[in-house]
């Protein structure tokens, strides 16, 4: 009896606020909102500087205003290993939690659960098909970022042209996908540039470095490689090295460490950084607000930047630290 | 012909030819390095000057030579009845433990980005470390399948788990920002005579294996363990001390693997070994050791360690979309298990 009136409750909650357009996640009452001072963060994969240096930010943010966090994250980045993780979190009910979903559709349901138990819920880097609910998202277009990342290989190459190549991390990866997906669009605008496909290595630095070579022995006026995460470009900089070959114009994704100091070494001429700090920071500092029942805009996006070569004070800055 | 076949057999492994028929090792081992011989031979045909080149096929044997290191402990612990899936993590701990103590020992970033100043001697002293880091999880491994009677599936997965975790732990997940320059240089992108250090490393590894497993007693011991265990007993052999080692040599080959592979990449690549453990599995059960023990050569895996290499490097230069060299390898795995099962059936009939 009571199970099934706390679903009709629900039940209710959800529609009135799919209803209400899908924005209205702040302007709620607080009511229902546990009483813990904890936020719960769910990053995508375990180990991954991009996340690490966002829970660092959020951490530090949180114990300004007085809350705790706690952080778990799947071991691989996909839907069946983190939905057990979101499961976990809502049991724990906690006042706030903030997410970087692996899936915009598959890991839905956890995350309503947290938002119809009361949670305030953020979610960052990644976000859900359906944001009915949710407190924030606070957003990089990951598209937008791939055609940075076109523009600015294009303009390195030049007018002279060449071939072109993709090195994406694991396959269905929808944060990478979506980077080069925006690569593609954008690449295909500037004509002298020959687009000559994408490679998966599967996070396998060793299979990056072999796709570089192998690649190179096809296509040895291979003129530039864009790489859509940190794993993938320590393999392509060690595949160039082995081919000896310093024409090839690298742009990678991300502002890990080993990728900064490559970058400064002159072997990667331009990295697109994302900023997780701020998106840490923005997350925490819009639950709290929104907990204090302060109303709270829907969406923040926080964009990326692009770092060349030489310009080691922007390096140091948007170098991804996870170290707290 | 059949001359002709069954020199060229006896080459592939001279230890077995004296008990089996020529056609039952051809079945057995032989066409391993047919189904290879003939995959080069095809990517050669369809792309003669790209793929067949001095530099590509140098490329090939850098890109086989550190996961090779894996795949040869693994042949030891295959050939034992084991399993040892812990090889990746155990390539992961040893490379950031190294690491961090080399980064400890000194040199400032005077060497470039990314690098240290150090000399060999501190490269030398994380060698020691990666090697150590392996031997201890290796010898974890080994006294829990020896002593308490756990699935070495179940033991090795859990190691997994634990050395990936220790190494983020020490990194909170951070790949490491400097390595001795040394180290990248003479070892990473070292050659000698024209030849990659990486890969002169790891076929003189090959080489000590080969002989450890065919003509040592402690080889004849550790096909005995895994044909079988209760008459090993009997027949006086230390069966647990030999798990042990077997399984403390693979821990140790991950370790050097985990230095070579800093040296390769100039970082530690923490996120990047998820698949090494199936990798070499897969070489050394399409070298033709068989799963459940007892048989297995050095060589067959040295063989087979080349298929998925050569494969996904013919289909890039070739052009064919990467799908397929996921399913192709998926396949020649199946054939290679088959080709095992009906080897056996017929061994015991």
């Amino acid at each position: 009896m009571k199970k099934s009136l706390a679903a009709i409750a629900a039940l209710t909650a959800v529609s009135a606020l799919a209803l209400s357009g899908c924005t209205t996640g702040a302007s709620s009452s607080n009511s229902g909102v546990p009483s813990n001072k904890t936020i719960a963060m769910v990053m995508g994969v375990a180990g991954n500087p991009f996340y690490e240096a966002l829970t660092c930010a959020a951490k530090a943010e949180a114990k300004k205003h007085g809350y705790s966090v706690t952080n778990a994250a799947p071991t691989t980045f996909a839907a069946p290993a983190q939905l057990p993780i979101l499961n976990g979190v809502v049991s724990a009910k906690p006042a706030g939690a903030i997410i970087a979903p692996t899936d915009p559709q598959a890991v839905s349901a956890p995350i309503q659960s947290l938002v119809s138990g009361g949670t305030k819920v953020a979610t960052v880097d990644t976000t859900l098909a359906s944001a009915g609910g949710l407190t924030t998202q606070v957003v990089t277009d990951n598209e937008k970022g791939g055609v940075l990342a076109a523009q600015t290989l294009a303009d390195l190459i030049g007018h002279k042209g060449g071939k072109v190549m993709v090195i994406q991390g694991p396959q269905g990866n929808v944060v990478e996908s979506a980077r080069r997906t925006g690569f593609e669009k954008e690449i295909s605008k500037h004509s002298p540039i020959k687009y000559i496909g994408v490679q998966y290595s599967e996070n396998d630095s060793s299979k990056a470095a072999q796709f570089v070579t192998a690649t190179l022995a096809a296509h040895p006026d291979l003129a530039g490689i864009f790489t859509t995460n940190d794993l993938g470009t320590i393999g392509v900089v060690t595949g160039l090295e082995q081919a000896k070959n310093k024409d090839v114009k690298l742009v990678a994704f991300d502002a890990a460490s080993p990728e900064v100091s490559a970058l400064k070494a002159g072997k990667i001429a331009a990295l697109i950084a994302q900023q997780p700090a701020a998106m840490g920071e923005t997350a925490v500092q819009k639950i709290v607000a929104a907990l204090k029942g302060d109303s709270v805009d829907p969406t923040t996006n926080v964009d990326s930047v692009v770092i060349k070569t030489g310009d080691d004070a922007a390096a140091d800055k948007y170098e991804y630290k996870g170290t707290c | 012909m059949t001359a002709d076949a069954k020199s060229q057999i006896k080459t592939v492994n001279p230890e077995n030819a004296r008990e089996q028929s020529w056609w039952s090792l051809w079945l057995d081992r032989g066409w391993i390095l047919l189904l290879l011989a003939a995959i080069v031979v095809v990517f050669t045909g369809l792309a003669p000057d790209r793929f067949a080149s001095i530099d590509n096929f140098r490329n090939i044997a850098i890109d086989a030579s550190i996961l090779l290191l894996l795949a040869l402990g693994q042949t030891f612990v295959i050939v034992t009845r084991g399993i040892d899936l812990s090889v990746g993590s155990t390539l992961v701990l040893a490379s950031v433990t190294s690491t961090q103590v080399m980064l400890a020992l000194g040199g400032d970033a005077a060497g470039g980005f990314g690098r240290t100043n150090a000399g060999p001697g501190v490269v030398l002293i994380g060698a020691v470390v990666a090697l150590a880091t392996g031997a201890v999880v290796g010898a974890l491994n080994g006294v829990l399948i020896a002593y308490t009677k756990l699935p070495p599936l179940i033991v090795t997965l859990g190691t997994l788990g634990i050395a990936l975790g220790v190494a983020q732990i020490i990194t909170n997940g951070q790949d490491v920002r400097a390595v001795p320059g040394w180290l990248i240089d003479t070892i990473g992108l070292g050659e000698l005579a024209g030849v990659p250090v990486l890969v002169i490393i790891a076929a003189v590894i090959a080489v000590v294996a080969g002989i450890l497993l065919h003509a040592t007693r402690f080889g004849e011991w550790t096909l005995a363990v895994g044909s079988n265990p209760e008459a090993a007993r009997r027949a006086g052999i230390p069966v647990r001390h030999q798990l042990v080692a077997v399984y403390v040599i693979s821990g140790l080959l991950a370790g050097l693997a985990g230095i070579l592979s800093v040296a390769r990449f100039g970082t530690t690549t923490i996120g990047g070994h998820g698949n090494d453990n199936l990798a070499a599995v897969s070489a050394v059960v399409l070298g033709g050791t068989s799963l459940f023990g007892g048989v297995g050569t050095i060589l067959g895996t040295c063989v087979a360690l080349f298929i998925p290499v050569v494969l996904a490097n013919g289909f890039v230069i070739l052009g064919i979309p990467p799908f397929w060299q996921t399913v192709s390898v998926g396949v020649v795995l199946i054939v290679a298990v088959l080709v095992d099962q009906i080897r056996r059936r017929r061994a015991s009939q």
